[in-house]
């Protein structure tokens, strides 16, 4: 009788023991998964400009950078169209470098953009020290808005 | 991170649910010797096998619900499409109302985001760790998204 009595204590600890590690276990889970997002518009305000060679083309760009209604800083962009790349994959490499109202804050996304549909991809390939939480952060998005997910 | 831990979990509970059943058989074979050898069985009070189940439907139902938290809590994949509109995911907003050096409390209070302010608050924002950075940021975010933050544009003469 004893011996049945200590194996229900037994399972009764242990069914403790489960409830408190799985509220452990996603209690950290939620902490640490919480993905913080921010969109961004882009606004071209130079020429987008075309520039032609023997393997391509370049197309260069600028403008400003919105967060909702606010200007928070400016980018460049660049364009690579490869001819190595066939029409049936269709797509360039992009490069855009955000730089901030003020101070020293500047990132960089590098992906590739499709010709087709206009959708990019990619993630932060550099940032300045003001801006280490956009490490290794991913983007998507469309030629004039993207999230980066940090 | 996520699948990780996910994967972890699943084995945890895996386990515990395995031993779980191992207990069960356990007391069912001590039940059955006890019942051959014709002494009272203590299921005769069935209160306990009853309360095991009980626990173990409670435990299986708080799996559940926390998986599904667990699910909503690692937000939007990567690649899904982005809103036309600044987000800053609702669920971190606690975590974003934190205090930081004086210089960036301070400015941040005034609630003016100039380039004299993004340069004020440069020297602390680049001392921080990538965590602390990155609750700074959703901190500004947020504050921006709410209109708690007016971000002043520099003067537009162009190079």
């Amino acid at each position: 009788m004893n011996h049945l009595s200590n194996i229900t204590r037994k399972s009764q600890f242990q069914t403790l023991l489960a409830a408190a590690i799985v509220v452990l276990l996603s209690a950290f889970t939620a902490l640490s998964a919480h993905a913080a997002t921010l969109t961004l518009s882009l606004e071209r305000t130079s020429t987008l400009t075309t520039i032609n060679d023997a393997e391509g083309r370049w197309q260069l760009d600028g403008g400003k950078v919105y967060m909702g209604e606010s200007v928070v800083g400016y980018y460049t962009r660049k364009k690579r169209v490869s001819f190595a790349v066939p029409a049936s994959v269709n797509k360039a490499a992009v490069e855009i470098t955000v730089i901030w109202n003020g101070g020293n804050y500047t990132f960089t996304l590098q992906g590739t953009q499709s010709a087709t549909d206009g959708s990019q991809v990619g993630s932060v390939s550099a940032a300045s020290a003001g801006f280490t939480a956009m490490h290794n952060s991913v983007f998507s998005g469309t030629t004039n808005e993207f999230t980066i997910y940090y | 991170m996520n699948n990780k831990l996910g994967i972890a979990l699943a084995l945890i509970l895996g386990f515990l649910l395995w031993q779980q059943e191992q207990m069960r058989r356990e007391l069912q074979g001590l039940r059955a010797t006890l019942t051959a050898a014709h002494l009272p069985v203590q299921t005769g009070s069935p209160a306990e096998p009853r309360i095991n189940d009980r626990e173990l439907a409670q435990l299986q139902r708080e799996m559940a619900k926390l998986q599904m938290e667990m699910v909503q809590a690692a937000g939007a994949p990567p690649q899904q499409k982005p809103v036309a509109s600044p987000v800053i995911e609702s669920a971190v907003d606690a975590e974003t109302q934190r205090s930081f050096s004086p210089v960036i409390d301070n400015t941040l209070a005034l609630g003016v985001l100039d380039g004299r302010a993004w340069a004020e608050m440069e020297a602390d924002v680049t001392k921080m760790s990538k965590e602390e950075n990155r609750a700074f940021w959703m901190q500004v975010f947020g504050g921006i998204e709410r209109g708690e933050l007016q971000v002043v544009p520099p003067d537009e003469n162009s190079q």
